[in-house]
């Protein structure tokens, strides 16, 4: 569900939206960058465009007004953008993520997640994961999401294309995360 | 910009549900009847209307559902329909 557009919304209000996460702590610059280990990834799905902060300072709730961590993508030949919400002033240990919906069929899925060396500078690891790669406190990898693809040798850059035979299973939903975690900027 | 894309999973062939139907086509004010026992296709996702008139997918003709039956090839109903098939001549 998403944060309002507009009006009232509360500190819990965003750091549930943001991380999806029961985690105590109201560290708004480490949640808003989707810090790793202790939040989830931000989605940067498009339609949350301009939906969170940039930054991790001057942050401010309105920031994440209409942000939606339950955003996808359909499945389909249009490459998706991924980049993390930090400048590059920002903290270390930002996480990003996109998400597919890959229905409820069994099928033959080609995954493709690439960039050039440089769009992988602030990139330690990139993982594609299906089901949500998170548990409710933010951390470690819930039993019911398994690791498609994992790289932490992008000093090349990277050029994944691969075929994935997607069994669906209702304990780990019918979503496919592909999510970046970065280095000290 | 690291770019990321999951393809192929695309939604499963439509399924579709076939039915004997007359057919019509518009004379500009009313239908005029063409001929019976035509077989079309309804996509599952919907409730077929057996009595109502539906108009062709491709266009140019309109069928009234008569009785669904279980094989065959299809001619490709568009969902809406109405009651009566003067009614698409209307529009």
């Amino acid at each position: 569900m998403a944060l309002p557009a507009s009006g009232q919304i509360s500190f819990d209000d965003v750091i549930i939206e943001m991380s999806q996460s029961a985690h105590a702590s109201y560290d708004m610059p480490s949640f808003s960058i989707g810090l790793n280990g202790l939040y989830t990834p931000i989605n940067v799905n498009s339609s949350n465009s301009g939906k969170y902060t940039t930054g991790n300072t001057n942050i401010a709730l309105s920031d994440f007004y209409g942000y939606d961590m339950t955003l996808t993508y359909p499945t389909g030949s249009t490459l998706q953008d991924l980049f993390f919400n930090v400048e590059p002033s920002g903290l270390c240990n930002p996480s990003a993520m996109v998400v597919f919906n890959a229905g409820t069929a069994n099928t033959d899925l080609e995954l493709e997640f690439s960039g050039s060396v440089s769009d992988f500078s602030l990139v330690d690891t990139a993982v594609i994961y299906y089901g949500k790669p998170w548990k409710n406190d933010g951390s470690a990898i819930p039993t019911n999401a398994t690791i498609i693809m994992t790289d932490s040798t992008l000093t090349t850059g990277m050029n994944y294309s691969s075929s994935y035979s997607y069994v669906y299973n209702a304990d780990s939903g019918s979503n496919i995360y592909f999510v970046i975690y970065g280095i000290c900027p | 910009m690291i770019k990321c894309r999951v393809e192929g999973g695309a939604a499963p062939a439509p399924v579709y549900r076939l039915f004997l139907a007359d057919e019509y086509v518009c004379d500009g004010l009313s239908c005029d009847f063409v001929q019976a026992d035509v077989l079309v296709a309804l996509q599952d996702i919907y409730t077929p209307n057996i009595g109502k008139f539906y108009e062709l997918q491709a266009g140019g003709f309109y069928y009234g559902l008569v009785t669904e039956v279980y094989s065959g090839p299809g001619a490709i109903l568009n969902p809406t329909n109405y009651t009566n098939c003067d009614s698409w001549c209307s529009l």
